[in-house]
C-alpha cells in the first residue's frame, strides 16, 4: 500500500477521476478494518504509530505512507468511527490521538464478519490453506 | 507555495513537501493549519524513532496526489462536524436552484402576442372589443404563450402591471416574481375559471361579486389567476349597467 515517487500512480484518466479512484481503494481494501482493529486493541495512537505497528504486525503487507494514512484517518473520522484528540508530549510537541468511537466498535465487528466470510469463501476454493482449528499457543 | 509556520523547525526540503501537498489539498486556513502541524508531527516521530528524512519522504508520495486525497477527506470531515450547516448550504443551493428555474420560466418565452410597450398591452385591453370573451382573449394572448398549456410570461405581468398603472417596476419587485407566481395557472384553466366567472356574471344574484370576493381575498388563488383580475373590473361595470336597466324598466318603477 506504499505509495512512494518513484511508483507515482500512471496517467491514466485525469487527475480527479484518479484521486477518487484511489480514494475508493484506499477505503475499501483491508486498511480501514486493520487501522479499527490495532485502535480497538491500544486504546489510542497517533499517526506514526499507526504506521509503524500495522507495518509490524503485517510484515510490511499493510505498509501505509502519509497519502494513504491520513486521508483514511480522516475518512474515518467524518464517519464518526474515529474521534482525534491533540495532546503534549513529554518532550512538549504537540500529538493527534486517535481512539475507536462506539460507532467505530460496531463497524469493527461488521468489518470482522465481513473478512471472516471472505477468508471461509477463499480457504473452501483453496486459495487460502486451511487453518488448524487450534493453534498452539506459545508458553 | 508559502511553507505554513509550522514547518519552520523541519528542513527544507520537508517544509517544501508539505508546503506542496497542502497547497494541492486546497483547504480553510484552520484545516490547512491543522494537517500541518500533524504531518509535521509526523515526521518529527519518524526522525525520533531513527529514520532517515529521505525515507520518510518517500511515504509521503507525489505532493499532487496526496494533497488531494487529503483535501477530499478533509472536506468530508469538515462536513460532517457541522451537518446543520451542510443541510442549510444543501436547502439553500435547492432553493437558489429552484428560484432560478422559476424566474427562468417566467422570462424564458415572449407572449402570443406581442406589443411594443406593456402600456400599448394594457391599452388594447381597456378598448372595445365585441365581446367580453374577445377581450379576455386578447389579455390572455398578451400574457400567455401560445396553447390551452401556455405559460404566464414576464412581458405578461410587465403589461399587467402597466394596465395597474405601474410603468415602471422596480428591479426588486421583478427579482421577486418567482416567489409571487410559482405555480400560475396554465392559459386553459385561467379560460375556464373566466367562463365560470362570466356565468355568474350572467346571473342577477350576487353570486359573482361573492365569487370574486373570494378570490381576491386568496392572495395565493388571486395570483395564480392574475389575468383574471382584468376582466373582472369590466364585468362589474356591465353588471351595473344590467342591474340599473332593469331597475329603470321594473314595473314597480313605473308611473301607473
Amino acid at each position: 500500500m506504499r505509495r512512494s515517487e518513484e511508483d507515482a500512480p500512471s496517467a491514466d484518466g485525469p487527475p480527479d477521476r484518479r484521486v477518487a479512484r484511489a480514494e475508493r481503494e484506499l477505503m475499501r481494501g483491508a486498511g480501514p478494518a486493520a487501522v479499527l482493529a490495532l485502535l480497538a486493541r491500544r486504546g489510542e495512537m497517533y499517526g506514526y504509530e499507526l504506521v509503524a505497528a500495522l507495518s509490524a504486525g503485517s510484515d510490511g503487507a499493510l505498509d501505509m505512507g502519509q497519502a494513504t494514512l491520513y486521508p483514511l484517518l480522516y475518512n474515518l473520522e467524518a464517519k464518526g468511527l474515529l474521534k482525534a484528540t491533540w495532546r503534549e508530549t513529554p518532550a512538549g510537541r504537540r500529538r493527534k490521538y486517535y481512539a475507536l468511537t462506539a460507532k467505530g466498535r460496531r463497524r469493527l465487528d461488521a468489518h470482522r464478519r465481513e473478512w471472516r466470510a471472505v477468508t471461509r469463501a477463499l480457504t473452501r476454493l483453496g486459495v487460502l490453506e486451511r487453518v488448524p482449528a487450534r493453534v498452539p499457543i506459545a508458553p | 507555495m508559502k511553507p505554513p509556520p509550522e514547518t519552520a523547525a523541519l528542513p527544507r526540503r520537508a517544509r517544501e513537501r508539505i508546503a506542496a501537498s497542502l497547497d494541492a489539498a486546497r483547504l480553510r486556513r484552520a484545516d490547512r493549519e491543522e494537517v500541518a502541524a500533524e504531518l509535521v508531527a509526523h515526521i518529527d516521530d519518524g526522525l525520533e524513532c531513527g529514520r532517515g528524512l529521505e525515507d520518510i519522504l518517500r511515504d509521503f508520495g507525489e505532493a499532487r496526489e496526496t494533497g488531494a486525497l487529503i483535501g477530499r477527506s478533509v472536506r468530508r470531515r469538515r462536513r460532517a462536524r457541522f451537518p446543520a450547516l451542510r443541510a442549510a448550504k444543501t436547502f439553500t443551493l435547492a432553493i437558489a436552484v429552484v428560484y432560478v428555474g422559476l424566474f427562468a420560466r417566467l422570462h424564458a418565452r415572449a407572449p402570443e402576442r406581442q406589443w411594443e410597450s406593456p402600456a400599448a398591452a394594457a391599452a388594447a385591453w381597456r378598448a372595445a372589443h365585441e365581446s367580453e370573451r374577445a377581450a379576455f382573449e386578447t389579455v390572455l394572448a398578451s400574457m400567455y404563450t401560445e396553447g390551452e398549456d401556455g405559460r404566464l410570461t414576464a412581458a405578461g405581468l410587465r403589461a399587467f402591471q402597466a394596465f395597474q398603472g405601474k410603468n415602471a417596476p422596480s428591479l426588486w419587485s421583478i427579482a421577486l416574481e418567482p416567489a409571487y407566481f410559482p405555480n400560475p395557472a396554465r392559459r386553459g384553466e385561467a379560460r375556464r375559471e373566466f367562463e365560470r366567472f362570466l356565468r355568474l356574471a350572467e346571473d342577477p344574484g350576487p353570486a359573482f361579486e361573492t365569487e370574486r370576493d373570494a378570490l381576491l381575498a386568496d392572495g395565493r388563488r388571486a395570483l395564480r389567476f392574475v389575468a383574471l383580475q382584468i376582466p373582472f373590473e369590466r364585468l362589474a361595470a356591465t353588471r351595473t349597467a344590467i342591474r340599473s336597466r332593469s331597475h329603470s324598466h321594473s314595473p314597480s318603477r313605473r308611473t301607473p
